[in-house]
């Protein structure tokens, strides 16, 4: 898909090409960091299932000293724990990519 | 071998190497600012970490070492662009004394830009202006770098905002401690891109030297030694920190929590690795900041002090031109032969030492590194922080 985007921009001038890698950069990061983000709190949020939230005064902290942290009222399910375990396998998949993408030896640069 | 060529080009490598090390302990905050802030991580732990994903990232590639001035400096036949080794050491000089005083003042400015300012300063001045491609040094440069902090700051903008609802204003139980752990993954990311980048650029501009000196093969890669010594200086500077510039990204900009850590890590690290891939590298220390600021967006409007970060982005507009005159101002200098050579490091030097000077009569430490009570800036003014109650 890639080469047949940049053919497409490179069409027009260099102020073209530029502002097509741009506008390219920002959506493709901007999706990749929303999902990743969005994965790894809804992961917390999923293993958080059973355990009351942190209650504190609107706007305050949730680590201050005004925060008061409950134990957890019942155990979490198991689709839960399952579940939260799928986001945070996605995440650590990314980081992964990551990772290949940095070190150039893995994709021949 | 004459002296008269090989007291420069040793000139240029020990230069070089210092210049490595500056950029090392420039640049840390960039990954770790944030990780320090929000206690993800202790300092010394943070900059330890730092440093070793510098020194591992520098082994890892050496392709952008080839091409350090493609597109920016003009080449010839043999694909050299027409400076002379004084002048990529008066160059070298106009980084080192820029990145050092924007070091002083706390600025996160581009040691990059530094770098390539220092070049184009010294090239313009001891060649002339068609030394310079400056259709390059728009696209790969100017450009670059106005967009950075927007595109960071509005991905992290994003992103801190879907953090905060999905954990309900971080309140789920375990959140805090989760996005300290996901923030530690995300900003060592950021340390190893910038080892494989930063490291590298350095050994370009000593690889560049060899090669106009005939010390080597044009086309040819850096030396062993070289990769190891720029690898070295750079983890050595990482590790010793820059704690004065940690504080202004952790703490000045905006009081960063662990959600917005998470985030604006998260942020910079995807926004650095995509660019690049996509053939459109962005900067680490302008995308890190921008990241941070969009993180204060995200939260609430009114957390981000903007006078902190007006002083930065200042910073970032004059970061190439000035590091341009001052390595033009050394070119001029330097032309006058080997004692031109030996007056602009004689006066760099002095500049470098009266600087650090000044840092320590008001250090900032691994130790004072979140300490808010040291809220003057580090010229000595006072903050212009705006009291807590306004901000949440």
């Amino acid at each position: 898909m890639m080469p047949l985007v940049r053919t497409a921009i490179a069409a027009g001038s260099w102020l073209d090409t530029e502002g097509g890698s741009i506008a390219l950069v920002f959506v493709v990061g901007l999706s990749a960091t929303l999902i990743i983000v969005g994965l790894y709190a809804l992961g917390i949020r999923l293993l958080a299932v059973g355990a009351p939230d942190v209650r504190v005064p609107p706007g305050e902290d949730p680590e201050g000293p005004r925060a008061v942290v409950e134990h957890r009222e019942h155990p979490r399910p198991l689709a839960a724990t399952l579940a939260g375990g799928v986001c945070f396998a996605g995440v650590a998949a990314a980081v992964v990519y990551g990772i290949y993408l940095v070190i150039p030896v893995f994709h021949g640069a | 071998m004459e002296l008269t060529v090989l007291v420069p080009v040793l000139l240029v490598v020990a230069l070089s190497i210092f210049f490595d090390f500056t950029n090392g302990f420039h640049d840390t905050a960039n990954a770790m600012a944030t990780s320090v802030a929000t206690g993800a991580l202790k300092p010394k732990v943070a900059v330890l970490i730092s440093a070793i994903l510098n020194l591992v990232g520098a082994f890892l590639s050496t392709a952008v070492a080839k091409t350090v001035s493609e597109g920016i400096l003009a080449q010839d036949d043999r694909g050299l662009p027409s400076i002379t080794v004084p002048m990529i050491f008066a160059g070298l000089m106009g980084a080192v004394v820029w990145n050092l005083l924007t070091w002083w003042l706390g600025l996160p400015s581009s040691s990059t830009h530094a770098l390539f300012g220092g070049l184009i300063g010294a090239a313009v001045i001891g060649v002339g202006v068609q030394a310079v491609e400056w259709g390059g040094v728009l696209s790969k440069i100017v450009l670059p770098a106005l967009l950075s902090p927007f595109i960071a700051g509005l991905i992290a903008l994003a992103a801190t905002f879907v953090v905060y609802r999905v954990t309900k204003m971080a309140t789920v139980a375990g959140s805090s401690t989760a996005f300290r752990h996901g923030q530690t993954v995300s900003a060592s990311l950021v340390s190893l891109a910038h080892g494989t980048n930063d490291a590298q650029k350095t050994m370009g501009v000593i690889t560049l030297t060899l090669i106009v000196a005939g010390f080597q093969e044009a086309g040819t890669g850096p030396q062993l030694w070289v990769i190891l010594s720029a690898g070295l200086a750079i983890a050595l500077g990482t590790y010793l920190g820059g704690w004065r510039i940690m504080r202004t990204v952790g703490k000045r900009i905006t009081d960063v929590k662990p959600p917005q850590g998470f985030a604006a890590e998260t942020s910079a690290a995807s926004t650095i690795l995509i660019s690049s891939t996509l053939g459109f590298p962005l900067s680490t220390t302008q995308v890190t900041s921008g990241a941070v600021i969009g993180s204060g967006l995200g939260k609430r409007l009114a957390s981000v002090h903007w006078n902190v970060v007006t002083r930065i982005a200042f910073g970032w507009v004059v970061t190439l031109p000035a590091a341009a005159l001052v390595g033009g101002l050394a070119a001029w200098a330097a032309s006058g032969g080997l004692v031109g050579l030996v007056i602009v490091l004689v006066l760099g030097l002095a500049v470098c030492i009266g600087l650090f000077v000044l840092a320590r009569r008001k250090p900032v430490s691994a130790d004072t590194v979140n300490d808010d009570s040291l809220d003057a800036d580090h010229v000595g003014r006072p903050g212009a922080r705006q009291p807590e109650g306004e901000r949440a």
